[in-house]
């Protein structure tokens, strides 16, 4: 046995002030009364032997010297090396992903309940507390929380407290469930301590084979529990929900909706469609046992807002009922010709409303073409070509070429003898008997593909790069019939819609737990240094930019997250979005290796540490003496 | 007793007179020196009637009942006396006891009662008792013998033990007239104080029991440890006293008071209780308010 604190022994010393004051004879005070009569009577009833006075005296004095040895040994807070080697460390996992939102019974009656009833997460949490009850005072426990990654709430502690604000501050989130992540740190910490023990507290919604095989096989020296939450339940979910660019049309979107019934029976439901939290369709869905339906929306007739899907249906799990997608802003495209003159380039780019077209000649073209989505150069070759999308029709043949295009002599007779039909610029495009009076013989880049030929010559070729995009034709459309084709606007909306295919607005959809990114132009230097961020429910959060950017992680919730940053705006809508979340049911497989419910054991004696009971029997001798003294004096 | 305390200082004596004159206005009306007498005998003042009997006296014989009634009636007067006041005095150790020493009381009240009955012309006697002797002053009469009262009472010291019956049953013998035994005392008798008042009640005197008690004794402030010393008998008593023992204490002494006057009022003694706390010439008043000694 040690002491925590050896030198408080020297209390021990105070035990001789204690029996000298017991061997000092008490001095009674002398009284004179009138008559002894009434005294004798009051005291004759009760006389003891001075045999048992002497012995009553001296356990007094015993008990006093116990009750300042029991304080004494409380103080110096003594050890016990068996005590030490049997304290447990024990690691709590718990699974707080959305699937731990499914409401915990089940069934009519479980239907009509469900508004008063816990979560899986708020059973797990009881259970949590009553193994932090269960802890022996030398057990030390640390708390994780994971979803898709694993968080520390508290490090390893026996401070009972703690350990419960810390299951208490587990927050219920809206992401999907990935256990690896937080069993690795938790092996890789059990391995730091002995006696370690892992605790998981989940509903093992995704387990992998891998997985599976560790829950199985748990290592020697570290004692794995995994427990098991909740049960198969009914629930209805829309698995994806979210917004793109239409495939036929680069300026409309398309919204893609799926519906997901994971229960065991078949269900009816509808969806209701929400723009800006106005009502504006209702989608009826009868589902089979596992079916799933998807459905795309598309030609909304408004743009720039908030779309909501809510699915009208009472079950499990709320989180997968709703689900959030940001409509963009139609906003126009901003295109720059250069040319001395073209009515016909000019015309079919004008009468696009989708685009913002300006118009300027070879000589007042500055070389810069920021701003431009797309850049036109009529019969003119700008002496640099930076980032960007650029059509360059006819260009002189005595010009440098700005990139490696080399150009050569006239063709004699050019026609159009092959294109790419299926290439996004020419499709829905004839080029048959084309009457072309001016072209030239061109070497296309390397990297460039040929969209159209006249025999082995290119008569219109792409080359992609990196950051660039060229649209080069080698045929001089004034000198041809082209513009008079139909062909001709097709071509060149085709080329419009082939260079904003590169720019989605898949950046604004997020799953929950993605990590938000957002960067500014440039250097980042022109933009204020603090960000806010709304979140759903009003939540709102101060984000710094480092180097202009902003990398925001908390979207735990599904919902929309608007960025402001100065006086600009930026919506994202972040979803669960995962079907087997929305299978809350529970895999037979993984059933087998899981427990109900973890006891951890060990005696209920050692909640406390020893001080404890040494205090507490002192008080307990305390009373008895407070009894005997009160007794000593009725004798 | 403490003796740097004297019972009859000039306060004392001032008071004497002012509750003479005060029971002067009580009394008024009253003839000097007469006091009705229970017994019948010879006097003015007609009592009643009853059956002449061989060897009465024929002068009082009523012939005008004879003539009416032809029966031999005898009229009955009532008989006056001088009445004679016996002061018993207990003077045990016990009576020493108290701030003012219950011993000191007992005096006042002895002779501002002895004044009161001298001035009256009654007879008084004093008799300061223990268990062991009794100091007796014999029959005064007369206002001026008031300062051999003051003397004798002066001289009596609180010695000895407290045994009632044994000092009573020396009085009664050495005590042939009946009267009136004003009784001052404590009582603090361990056998008890019934079987000395049995011995002056049946001795057919009349009996004024003036019970003197200490504020300490009725209500004591004691707690904790204590060695208890009997002022009689110097007997030590160790104890450790706490709240129930005091109100246990309490008790029994209320319950020895109790008997004292549940016997006093079954035996029709006049009884009356005060504390030294009390100023004496209270006491004396209150007396006088019950109407006097005769019950």
């Amino acid at each position: 046995m040690n002491f925590l604190s050896p030198t408080s022994l020297l209390l021990f010393g105070l035990a001789a002030p204690i029996v000298l004051l017991y061997i000092l004879k008490l001095r009674r005070r002398r009284e004179p009364v009138s008559t002894l009569m009434f005294w004798e009577q009051l005291f004759k009833e009760k006389q003891t032997t001075s045999l048992f006075q002497k012995l009553k005296h001296l356990l007094s004095l015993l008990l006093q010297l116990l009750f300042l040895a029991l304080l004494v040994l409380a103080i110096a807070r003594p050890q016990f090396a068996f005590i030490n080697k049997a304290a447990r460390h024990v690691i709590l996992i718990i699974d707080h992903s959305a699937s731990m939102n499914a409401l915990e019974s089940s069934g009519e009656e479980g239907e009509a309940n469900r508004a008063a009833s816990d979560s899986r997460l708020d059973s797990v949490k009881q259970r949590a507390l009553r193994i932090v009850e269960g802890l022996r005072f030398m057990d030390e426990m640390m708390v994780i929380s994971c979803h898709a990654k694993p968080t520390i709430h508290s490090p390893f502690t026996n401070h009972q407290k703690s350990l419960r604000q810390a299951i208490q501050s587990i927050q219920p989130t809206d992401i999907k469930t990935n256990l690896e992540p937080a069993l690795d740190l938790a092996y890789a910490v059990a391995r730091t301590k002995p006696s370690a023990e892992i605790v998981i507290f989940s509903d093992f919604q995704t387990v992998s084979e891998d997985m599976l095989t560790r829950l199985q096989n748990s290592d020697e020296e570290i004692t794995l529990h995994p427990s098991q939450v909740g049960a198969a339940s009914d629930n209805v979910g829309i698995t994806q929900f979210r917004v793109r660019k239409s495939l036929v049309n680069a300026f409309d979107y398309q919204t893609l909706l799926t519906v997901v019934n994971a229960s065991e029976e078949e269900k009816k439901c509808s969806v209701e469609l929400y723009f800006n939290e106005d009502l504006f369709d209702v989608r009826p869905y009868t589902l089979a046992p596992g079916e799933s339906k998807s459905e795309i929306f598309g030609n909304f007739s408004f743009e720039g807002g908030q779309l909501k899907a809510v699915l009208d249906v009472v079950d499990a799990l709320h989180t997968d009922n709703v689900a959030y997608a940001a409509l963009p802003k139609r906003e126009q495209i901003p295109v720059l010709l250069v040319t001395e003159e073209n009515p016909f380039l000019e015309k079919a780019l004008s009468v696009d409303e989708n685009l913002r077209l300006s118009v300027t000649t070879p000589e007042d073209y500055d070389a810069d073409a920021t701003g431009y989505s797309a850049v036109i150069f009529d019969r003119f070759t700008p002496p640099t070509l930076g980032d960007g999308n650029y059509m360059i029709v006819y260009p002189p043949k005595t010009s440098p070429a700005p990139a490696s295009w080399e150009i050569g002599d006239s063709l004699e007779t050019p026609i159009i003898t092959d294109w790419e039909r299926t290439h996004p610029i020419l499709r829905h495009v004839h080029l048959e008997n084309v009457q072309i009076g001016e072209a030239y013989h061109v070497t296309p880049p390397a990297t460039a593909e040929v969209l159209a030929r006249s025999f082995e010559d290119p008569a219109l070729f792409v080359d992609v790069t990196r950051n660039r995009k060229i649209v080069f034709a080698a045929i001089d459309i004034l000198q041809s019939d082209l513009p008079l084709r139909i062909a001709f606007p097709v071509i060149i909306a085709n080329t419009i819609q082939w260079f904003q295919e590169s720019s989605g607005i898949e950046e604004y959809h997020l799953h929950t737990g993605e990590v938000l990114t957002w960067k500014a132009d440039g250097d980042g230097t022109d933009v204020p240094a603090i960000a806010t961020i709304t979140g759903p429910g009003d939540q709102t959060w101060e984000t710094a930019l480092e180097r202009g950017e902003i990398l925001f992680d908390q979207t735990e919730i599904a919902g929309f997250y608007t960025l402001k940053i100065g006086e600009s705006e930026k919506m994202w809508a972040v979803n669960l979005s995962d079907e087997t979340e929305s299978h809350i049911g529970v895999d037979a497989i993984v059933e087998d290796v899981l427990t109900a419910d973890v006891t951890l054991g060990g005696s209920s004696l050692l909640r406390y540490p020893p001080w404890v009971y040494l205090v507490f029997l002192a008080a307990v001798l305390s009373v008895v003496e407070w009894f005997l003294y009160q007794r000593r004096r009725i004798d | 007793m403490n003796d740097t305390q004297s019972a009859f200082d000039s306060e004392f004596l001032k008071k004497l007179e002012y509750l003479y004159i005060i029971s002067k206005k009580i009394f008024a009306g009253r003839i000097k020196a007469d006091r009705r007498s229970t017994r019948r005998g010879v006097s003015v003042e007609f009592a009643d009637y009853r059956n002449y009997t061989a060897g009465d006296d024929f002068r009082y014989i009523d012939w005008n009942a004879f003539a009416r009634l032809d029966e031999l009636l005898l009229k009955l007067y009532e008989e006056r006396e001088d009445l004679h006041i016996y002061f018993l005095v207990d003077a045990s150790r016990s009576m020493t006891y108290g701030e003012l020493p219950k011993l000191i009381y007992a005096k006042r009240v002895a002779a501002a009662l002895a004044y009161i009955g001298l001035s009256n012309l009654d007879r008084v006697s004093i008799s300061a008792f223990t268990d062991a002797d009794a100091n007796r002053l014999p029959t005064e009469r007369g206002k001026g013998k008031i300062f051999t009262v003051l003397d004798f009472l002066e001289g009596i010291d609180g010695t000895g033990e407290t045994n009632l019956e044994q000092s009573f049953r020396n009085f009664v013998h050495t005590t042939k007239r009946r009267g009136l035994i004003v009784l001052i005392s404590d009582l603090f008798d361990p056998s008890g104080f019934a079987a000395g008042l049995n011995v002056l009640k049946f001795q057919k005197h009349d009996l004024f029991v003036i019970h003197i008690v200490d504020e300490k004794e009725t209500n004591p402030r004691l707690l904790g440890d204590y060695h208890l010393v009997d002022v009689e008998t110097n007997e030590l008593r160790p104890v450790t006293i706490n709240e129930n023992h005091l109100k246990r204490y309490k008790a029994l002494f209320r319950e020895y008071c109790d008997d004292l006057d549940r016997y006093c009022i079954q035996r029709e003694i006049g009884l009356v209780r005060t504390t030294t706390q009390s100023p004496f010439e209270e006491l004396i008043l209150r007396i006088f308010r019950m109407g006097g000694f005769v019950s």
